[in-house]
């Protein structure tokens, strides 16, 4: 990693706002997961979809996202239903079954990775975990207008928020009565299926558009922890959200400056990986929340 | 004439096609009547709920009909009220919010809760008796006040036919009481209730149809034909002699 990352707000925004519009896609949905008791889906998805992307990426030699989204789509829809299958015909129960499924085709993506991937320039393992957040640039051409210097993920990235947010909104009351009382809502209406194959599906568009900037281990962070960190002081559904994308916002812009600056806060050889970076703060945000919760009950008392 | 608002004939339900819980059960239930659904543990009798409901993977009928029309056509006339534990109570919403969950179906997608559903939502509370814990959160009620914001759920949705899954568990003697007393009223106002009730000595004091379940339906009919020591030792495979025989004193004591 380079030690000399440009400072300039030019070079630093795309990668920022890439980062941002992650949080932003998949912290909205990561709450609908967290209120239905299923952070373990995301995670496994975000998992599940790597075999998918490498194979998108080998058979069609680039990094289209039109074909990496195919085999993570096929590769996501592959893992739920042999997850399915495994948990019908082994009794087991819905968290063991997706354990296992996710964990086999993760390793199977890594092993894809390390043996076909490696010829690649492109596609390389440590990427796949942290993203390439430092790589988005703005890229000034004079005899072009502004848009062509914009990174091409920030694009995914921006639709993906776009459509995590729209639907979020136009679904709210659904997803909120899924969540919170499942039976009532499939004897209420007929459309609970449809809505939740549409959550699964938008996750993991969310998944695969956030996974080549930010990595894996950011968009499972993205996925549970500003849910969690918002919930011990929400008392609505809309609040939680709100919540959620404020925390997880400034989170992710103080972890990022951080990681720019490693070498002056921490006296670091060289920057940290942004994404990582922000992981970790998210992850250590979450205990924290419950604390100050714990606290704020403890003095009203 | 009217339809009778549950018609079910030969309904078996389950988890896999293998292994039927319910087997073959045909009943049927009045208008405005309140029939508790009883039977020993593992007879089946939140599943048989859940089977006509369309709730489990499995399940088999020759016919289910909800005033004469198929579930999909009655769906805005059900209400299914599930056992309180089924539900994570540490959801950010308040009991006006639950309440108002009643209007979705009517809202239909894209509106939100405006003023008028939150003041229909506020007429159902003051029904079950909660005018003052509108706006608490539902985490922080008291299980029979949980149990009273789902009754007025399905109140605001003005449900003809109402599915409750033991709506009395881990509820005092007088939250009990209380509860009875609203399903009672709806009972009266012609609404038609089935509910799982597993404490057989308060089975007569608060319903008046009661439906004997052990896999197959042993008896239906009223709470004292039902309820004699041979059906209940058939079903039960003892003789519960001292719960039943100190529920009829209780009855009488409380009749006199």
């Amino acid at each position: 990693m380079s030690s000399s990352l440009p400072t300039s707000f030019a070079a630093d925004a795309p990668a920022l706002a890439a980062a941002l519009c992650a949080l932003i896609a998949c912290g909205t949905l990561g709450n609908w997961l967290v209120l239905r008791k299923e952070a373990m889906t995301g995670d496994a998805i975000a998992h599940a979809v790597l075999p998918g992307l490498v194979a998108g990426f080998l058979v069609t030699g680039t990094r289209s996202v039109g074909a990496m989204f195919v085999g993570a789509a096929l590769a996501g829809i592959a893992a739920i239903l042999i997850a399915k299958w495994i948990r019908t015909r082994a009794r087991t129960e819905a968290g063991a079954a997706l354990g296992i499924v996710f964990t086999a085709f993760f390793a199977f993506g890594v092993a894809l990775l390390e043996t076909q991937g490696a010829r690649q320039v492109d596609l390389d393992p440590e990427c796949v975990l942290f993203g390439s957040l430092e790589t988005l640039f703005y890229v000034e051409s004079p005899d072009a207008s502004w848009i062509t210097g914009v990174p091409r993920q920030l694009w995914s990235l921006a639709g993906a928020a776009v459509l995590a947010v729209l639907f979020s909104v136009a679904f709210a009351k659904e997803l909120t009565l899924l969540a919170f009382d499942a039976p009532y809502a499939r004897v209420a209406s007929k459309s609970p299926r449809a809505i939740e194959s549409a959550l699964l599906a938008i996750v993991s568009a969310c998944i695969v558009a956030s996974f080549e900037a930010v990595g894996s281990v950011l968009v499972i962070a993205l996925l549970a922890c500003p849910a969690l960190i918002a919930a011990p002081h929400a008392r609505s559904v809309r609040g939680q959200i709100l919540l959620s994308l404020i925390i997880g916002c400034a989170i992710a812009c103080i972890g990022y400056l951080l990681a720019a600056q490693a070498e002056s806060v921490f006296g670091a050889k060289t920057a940290l990986n942004s994404a990582g970076m922000i992981a970790a703060l998210l992850a250590a945000a979450v205990p924290l929340s419950h604390a100050t919760r714990k606290l704020i009950i403890h003095q009203r008392a | 004439m009217t339809a009778l608002p549950l018609d079910v004939s030969a309904l078996s339900a389950g988890y896999t096609r293998e292994e039927m819980i319910v087997r073959d059960a045909s009943f049927s239930l009045v208008h405005g009547s309140m029939t508790a659904l009883i039977g020993p543990n593992g007879a089946g009798k939140s599943t048989l709920l859940k089977g006509l409901l369309g709730l489990l993977p499995a399940c088999t009928f020759d016919r289910i009909a909800f005033f004469g029309d198929t579930l999909d056509a009655a769906r805005a006339r059900i209400a299914y009220i599930p056992q309180r534990s089924e539900i994570d109570w540490n959801f950010p919403a308040s009991a006006l919010d639950v309440v108002a969950m009643g209007l979705y179906r009517k809202l239909g997608f894209f509106r939100r809760v405006g003023r008028d559903a939150k003041a229909q939502a506020r007429v159902a509370l003051e029904q079950v008796g909660l005018r003052d814990e509108a706006m608490e959160q539902v985490g922080e009620l008291s299980g029979g006040q949980q149990q009273r914001v789902l009754i007025a759920r399905a109140l605001v949705q003005n449900a003809e036919l109402l599915f409750l899954d033991e709506p009395f568990a881990n509820v005092d003697a007088f939250t009990e009481e209380h509860v009875a007393g609203i399903l009672r009223g709806l009972r009266d106002q012609g609404r038609t209730i089935l509910a799982v009730h597993h404490d057989l000595r308060s089975v007569r004091k608060h319903f008046d149809q009661v439906m004997l379940l052990n896999e197959r339906i042993l008896a239906q009919g009223n709470a004292a034909e039902v309820m004699t020591d041979a059906r209940l030792a058939e079903a039960y495979g003892f003789t519960p002699n001292s719960a039943v025989s100190t529920a009829d004193k209780a009855v009488s004591g409380t009749a006199a």
